[in-house]
């Protein structure tokens, strides 16, 4: 993506000088820019973003090296959250939590699955102290809000697109021994009844405390506002992953709404 | 970020800025008017200022990309 970026610019400069034998193309090229439009060139090697507008994934940019940047300065310690829509491919990343664990203990990884916990805050200063556990952050909710005290997606009452989702920290547990400690399990709802009978991976209870009449919204993780519709092959084409919600509404309610968690969003509505 | 002078986007659009009025400006390219007629016009030894600092932006730029 850089390396992309870098030979556009070194061409401009190739073709301010008159040395660049193919002008045209370099102009078509910064004919983009000028009109603030992202180069299809950058766009084909391009992290998924949804924005048009130069400006805005040059912000997006930025702010992904940056934290790449402490990344490295942190010299392979623990930093308090991860940022996850910083990764190219955040759906490896969580696999990536899960493969270090079965490295670690030498067992397979169908033998393992993340659970999900949404915390209080929207920052969290220390890295997590348990073991095969990290923080996340970056996320948003559209089409509802979240009540940070009772860890419940309501009604929306804001004249925001998006509102800030906590820190969500995602612990790589046994199958056997996650489904002993999974909290909140629901016995309301349809919904319920279908997870009861099979429960897939990383479709997991993200609340701790027991709210009564609680049932469960399965609510879809999308990289950017476009959500699917991403031209990408169908194997790819899905969520980066499911988070189990609690909600006092029927989890349908938010299914037919269309909620959804999403790792970036349009910059007006921040 | 944004607030620093030399930061992706502050470079960016100070290119976008200097490109309509430097040699990649498509409307001179392509009208077959970029030299020879308008030779008594101020555009041109215009062009060729914000075509230096053009440069210079993307030496900067790449700069910043290295780093």
């Amino acid at each position: 993506m850089l390396t992309a970026i870098r030979e556009s610019v070194a061409d401009l400069l190739a073709n301010i000088d008159g040395q660049y034998p193919r002008p045209l193309e370099i102009e078509a090229l910064w004919g983009r820019i000028q009109q603030n439009k992202i180069p299809e060139k950058w766009r084909r090697v391009s992290f998924q973003t949804a924005y048009d507008s130069l400006a805005d994934y040059i912000v997006e940019l930025g702010l992904k090296l940056d934290f790449w940047r402490m990344i490295v300065a942190s010299d392979g310690k623990a930093i308090p959250s991860y940022w996850l829509p910083a990764f190219f491919d955040p759906r490896s990343f969580l696999t990536a939590l899960m493969q270090a664990r079965a490295r670690y203990e030498e067992i397979p990884m169908k033998d393992l699955r993340n659970d999900y916990e949404v915390l209080e805050s929207a920052s969290v200063s220390e890295p997590c102290k348990e073991k095969h556990a990290v923080h996340l952050h970056g996320l948003a909710l559209e089409g509802a809000d979240w009540n940070w005290e009772r860890k419940l997606v309501v009604e929306t009452t804001k004249s925001t697109r998006f509102v800030a989702f906590p820190v969500v920290k995602v612990r790589t547990v046994h199958l056997g021994k996650a489904s002993a400690a999974t909290p909140l399990e629901s016995s309301q709802g349809p919904n319920a009844k279908k997870k009861k009978k099979k429960q897939p991976a990383g479709d997991q209870g993200t609340g701790a405390e027991a709210v009564p009449g609680v049932q469960k919204f399965r609510c879809p993780v999308y990289r950017t506002t476009s959500r699917l519709s991403t031209g990408l092959v169908a194997a790819d084409n899905a969520p980066v992953e499911y988070l189990r919600l609690n909600t006092l509404e029927r989890p349908e309610t938010w299914a037919k709404r269309a909620v959804a968690l999403l790792l970036e969003t349009d910059r007006a509505d921040e | 970020m944004l607030k620093d002078q030399d930061s992706l986007l502050n470079l960016f659009i100070a290119l976008q800025k200097l490109l309509n009025a430097s040699s990649l400006d498509k409307t001179v390219t392509h009208g077959g008017k970029r030299y020879d007629h308008a030779t008594d016009q101020e555009i041109l030894p215009q062009r060729d200022l914000n075509d230096k600092k053009v440069a210079q932006l993307a030496q900067v730029l790449l700069l910043q990309l290295d780093a």
